[in-house]
């Protein structure tokens, strides 16, 4: 009878075991938050386009920003697009640095929205194109983000990801 | 046993409440959804994609609640309620717009420094590099010049002294426009929209007096002109923000008797009219869209008459009444809204042969502007 | 998911009812219950309800073990209490503690709710009040129930227990529950939201008659912002056939501060009553061993509400004037007309939140200085005539609703009116009940480009 309750009790206080185990776990994930980058907006650009060829596009400006990304440039600490020159080519980079975490959202939306635009207007007809707007990547850190549609799309990520 | 009068009272409510949740419920349901407000003027929130990711982040459920909102049967119906409910038991500021006397009055706007100065800047240097006849025209606001209307013990943000400080930032071959004595003098006639944050024709007027004196157009009175109602019903921006019942506006339109054909060109969207009214945009949710059609980025207006002056009017929604009157005094006038302008104002300027250039803001939108330092540098 | 929303009243809350009415008896009831009450916890933020089962895991393992006889048995209470207690300090209180930024959006919904009433039915186990509960659904139900998990009551598991098996559900209940569920809605829509915008307005002003205002809105948008949830919680209770006591009685007619406690967040009062006071001895022990009890009850009961100095202030403050009362105070007051005594509570109370809503003491004493002259830049200004102007008519009617002359008045209208008085009471909760839906949908109205609330 003793042996039966001893048995009994060994698996409840197991069970508890495994749930302290699982709420550690559970509890770690929750709070571990992912840290801002302390670098500053200058080294983060050219670490991110280090050996990358930006002949083909053009660094555009505030205008340019407003009217094919639908981003208000004031709202960040920092923003650069690089577009390419050729009208045909879907080639786009662009980085931002936050005021604040709240715009990230805002960021994350308008950059998908302008992949969806873009890939609507080029799939069917260059699809070359419309594979670099699929394999296109958008990253948002704390207080750094980037869109990034080219061949080099990932190296240009890795390197954004390094350079924070 | 005789049911207690709580109990009685308690089957009423509970039966119609609960009736109440079960019938939106299904008109919510069964309605189709719709995809812009067009009171708000915003796009309305449609059932949300199920994305796994979105689930566990709770983006999904947010959505959710967010299109329970916006598609919520009888939405804007349901504002006046609120509004009646304020309005009766003696608020008298809804958001950032005061309710007055028989009238909406929106808040003065602040200013943000930075970007303003960044403005005065490059509309000084835009001038100077130019050498053309130049004129500021900045219009104050309701609150300003018709504070009489405001509830009582309000205090708004001083107007006035924002005012003097951009006139006093501007370049002195900069010609100022004003307007604030002026309009001062008539504050107690239909200068501002009950409605509305615009000002009426009848203001547009009164400044225009005062500009056509500075900008050397000739005499001008209000005999000139045959004034026409196109609009008695008139519910404006302050009105949908608001939900305001029983108050409402006339838009008047002034056409001038000493007026040749011209032809208006919306370069944004490639149309052309012989009219700067526009009666689309009359009937559309926002009448003041009877001025121009309401904002783009050029529109490029050219008169059948003898005038040797071309003008660019670079502005916001304040001029849209203006062209009006400035249509028999130049030969070309090129509009241009900041906002949406993403040409080259370089080329617009020496295709067009500017002789006059007139900035045109109301000083609300104009202390908060984030477009015209890029436009003009 | 919160009580006061579109997508709860007119959602969530019709299907649950008609889902959990559709289904055969008790048994079924709970089950289905159980599911609704976990689809409303996990919302808005469906990672939190891993913790939330976890919790009721561990607690319900707890419970059986407890009960048994064995070796080791005191080790697995304190355990026991002690993971609850842990997991509560972890959420409420890591940024106090930890020198580097943490993350604390996710914190569950209700957590001091429903880990204190996990901890009353340990407590109640340990002192063998009741029997533990094996049957897993009833256990989880009574932790996690919507209707009281969001913001209590904190039911205690021996008022819950017989009514989980089997309960009255009848008409009268479901009506009651209805009523009581508009009652709270209008409170928080009409009276609280409302309240916060005078709140908000007064911020920054620095006037005296402005900074009183400043005060007694907020005392008044705590009270009916809590016991509006409180009326909504108990009322959707009710309408599942559940009945709970109420939380708030009326609290600002006390005319002591021991009476505000005992009408003020009274389940909260209770717990630590229970499973704090009592079993420190309570009062049946020396005056010194006295003082330090309640000093204790009261230091807990402040940080409870947060994690911050001014809340455990209130609280020992609060202490001070239970002790006060006890030792001499009370008996003074007695002496003094009938309305002294209110006035005395209502300024104790009325300074007491300056301390629960300032961020830090600096600020709170800043303010207390404000109302009597000290600091401040003139009696009153035009900013102040204007929110005073604008919101007297909710001032008045605010003020009237914490009195006990609402009820009188509604029971006046029944006999003397009769029928007439159940038309106008019914009529005006309705229309009421379509006010609050007004407002609701009026904060989602948003014009230009504003974000969302």
């Amino acid at each position: 009878m003793k042996k039966k309750l001893n048995g009994k009790l060994d698996i409840l206080n197991i069970l508890k075991g495994l749930i302290i185990g699982l709420m550690c776990i559970f509890l770690y994930f929750t709070f571990s938050t992912p840290q801002a980058s302390t670098k500053d907006f200058t080294s983060v650009q050219n670490g991110m386009l280090n050996n990358i060829d930006l002949s083909t596009m053009e660094l555009k400006d505030n205008i340019s920003i407003k009217r094919f990304l639908d981003l208000e440039p004031e709202m960040f600490e920092n923003i650069i697009y690089y577009k390419s020159q050729d009208a045909l080519n879907a080639d786009e980079i662009v980085l931002v640095q936050f005021k604040s975490s709240n715009d990230a959202k805002t960021f994350e939306d308008k950059m998908k929205a302008r992949i969806d635009e873009q890939t609507n207007i080029f799939s069917g007809y260059a699809p070359e194109q419309a594979d670099k707007l699929n394999n296109s990547v958008i990253d948002i850190q704390v207080n750094y983000a980037c869109m990034i549609v080219s061949q080099d799309a990932k190296t240009i990520h890795d390197q954004f990801l390094r350079s924070l | 046993m005789k049911q207690k009068r709580s109990e009685i009272a308690a089957r009423y409510i509970a039966r119609i409440v609960f009736g109440l949740m079960c019938v939106v419920l299904m008109i919510n349901i069964l309605a189709p959804d719709k995809a812009t407000s067009q009171a708000e003027n915003r796009s309305l929130q449609t059932f949300p994609k199920f994305d796994s990711e979105d689930v566990l982040s709770g983006q999904f459920s947010q959505e959710l609640n967010n299109y329970v909102s916006d598609q919520f049967v009888g939405r804007d119906s349901l504002i006046h309620i609120r509004y009646l409910l304020n309005k009766l038991t003696g608020v008298k500021k809804i958001n950032d717009v005061y309710l007055g006397n028989g009238t909406l009055i929106q808040e003065n706007s602040a200013i943000n420094e930075e970007q303003m100065n960044r403005n005065i800047n490059a509309i000084n240097n835009f001038c100077i590099n130019h050498q053309v006849r130049s004129g500021f025209l900045l219009a104050p606001n309701a609150a300003n010049i018709q504070s009489d209307n405001l509830p009582a013990y309000s205090n708004t943000i001083d107007q006035d002294a924002q005012m003097d400080q951009i006139f006093s930032m501007l370049d002195t071959s900069i010609t100022q426009i004003d307007v604030r004595d002026t309009l001062d003098k008539h504050k107690d006639e239909y200068l501002y929209y009950h409605t509305d944050h615009h000002w009426t024709s009848l203001a547009t007027f009164y400044a225009f007096q005062q500009l056509a004196s500075s900008f050397e157009l000739g005499e001008v009175k209000k005999s000139d002109y045959t004034v026409y109602q196109v609009s008695d019903n008139f519910k404006g921006t302050l009105a949908k923000k608001v939900g305001s019942v029983g108050i409402h506006d006339d838009i008047e339109i002034y056409v001038s008797d000493n007026i040749k054909d011209y032809v208006m060109m919306d370069e944004s969207n490639g149309t052309r009219t012989c009219s700067i009214y526009n009666s689309k945009g009359l009937e559309s949710s926002n009448p003041y869209d009877v001025f121009l059609g309401g904002n783009t980025g050029l529109v490029q207006i050219e008169n059948l008459n003898d005038s040797d002056r071309h003008l660019l009017l670079i502005k916001d929604s304040y001029a849209n009444s203006m062209v009006q009157f400035l249509l028999p005094y130049y030969r070309t006038i090129t509009i241009v809204d900041p906002r949406y302008f993403y040409e080259d104002i370089e080329r617009i300027f020496n295709l067009n042969l500017i002789t006059d250039v007139l900035f045109l803001y109301n000083t609300n939108t104009f202390v908060q502007d984030t477009s015209i330092t890029d436009v003009l540098e | 998911m919160i009580f006061n929303s579109l997508i709860f009243i007119f959602f969530f809350f019709p299907v649950s009812l008609i889902l959990y009415y559709l289904t055969p008896s008790t048994y079924f009831k709970n089950i289905v219950l159980l599911i609704i009450s976990l689809l409303f916890y996990s919302w808005n933020d469906p990672v939190t309800l891993i913790l939330l089962v976890l919790s009721i895991l561990w607690n319900y393992i707890s419970g059986i073990q407890i009960a048994k006889e064995t070796k080791h048995r005191k080790l697995i209470i304190v355990t026991s209490i002690a993971f609850n207690v842990l997991i509560l300090c972890i959420y409420k209180y890591i940024d106090m503690v930890v020198p580097f930024e943490i993350d604390t959006s996710h914190v569950p919904i209700g957590l001091s709710f429903f880990t204190f009433s996990a901890i009353s039915y340990l407590g109640d186990v340990i002192t063998k009040k009741v029997e533990p509960q094996r049957d897993i659904v009833l256990f989880s139900l009574y932790i996690c129930f919507f209707g009281k998990i969001s913001s209590g009551p904190i039911v205690t598991y021996s008022q819950m227990q017989s009514q989980l098996k089997s309960r009255i559900m009848n008409r009268a209940k479901f009506n009651a529950g209805m009523v009581l569920f508009i009652k709270g809605l209008i409170k928080k829509i009409i009276f609280a939201d409302q309240f916060a915008l005078v709140f908000q307005a007064l911020s920054d002003n620095d006037t005296v008659l402005g900074t009183w205002l400043y005060a007694i809105s907020y005392a008044l948008q705590l009270y009916f912002d809590f016991s509006g949830y409180s009326d909504m919680a108990i009322g959707i209770s009710k309408m599942f056939g559940f009945d709970f006591d109420i939380n708030f009685d009326h609290p600002y007619m006390s005319k002591t501060i021991q009476e505000f406690f005992r009408r003020w967040h009274i389940s909260l009062g209770n717990w630590f009553k229970n499973y704090v006071y009592f079993p420190l001895g309570g009062s049946r022990v020396n005056n010194t061993l006295y003082v330090r009890n309640i000093l204790i009850v009261w230091f807990l009961t402040g940080i409870w509400h947060g994690a911050n100095i001014t809340y455990i202030i209130w609280g020992l403050y609060l202490g001070l004037f239970v002790l006060m009362e006890k030792f001499f105070l009370k008996k003074a007051l007695k002496k003094l007309p009938k309305f002294i005594s209110h006035i005395y509570t209502l300024l104790v109370v009325l300074i007491g939140w300056v301390f629960f809503f300032s961020p830090s003491l600096l600020s709170a004493f800043d303010t207390l200085l404000r109302m009597f002259g000290v600091g401040a830049s003139s009696f009153m200004n035009s900013d102040f005539l204007f929110v005073f102007t604008s919101y007297l008519v909710l001032i008045v009617f605010g003020i009237f609703f914490t009195t006990t002359i609402y009820d009188k008045l509604q029971i006046f209208s029944y006999n003397h009116l009769k029928n007439k008085g159940v038309i106008i009471t019914s009529v005006v909760y309705v229309v009421f009940f379509v006010v609050c839906i007004s407002m609701m949908v009026g904060s989602t109205y948003q014009s230009f480009l504003y974000s969302a609330f």
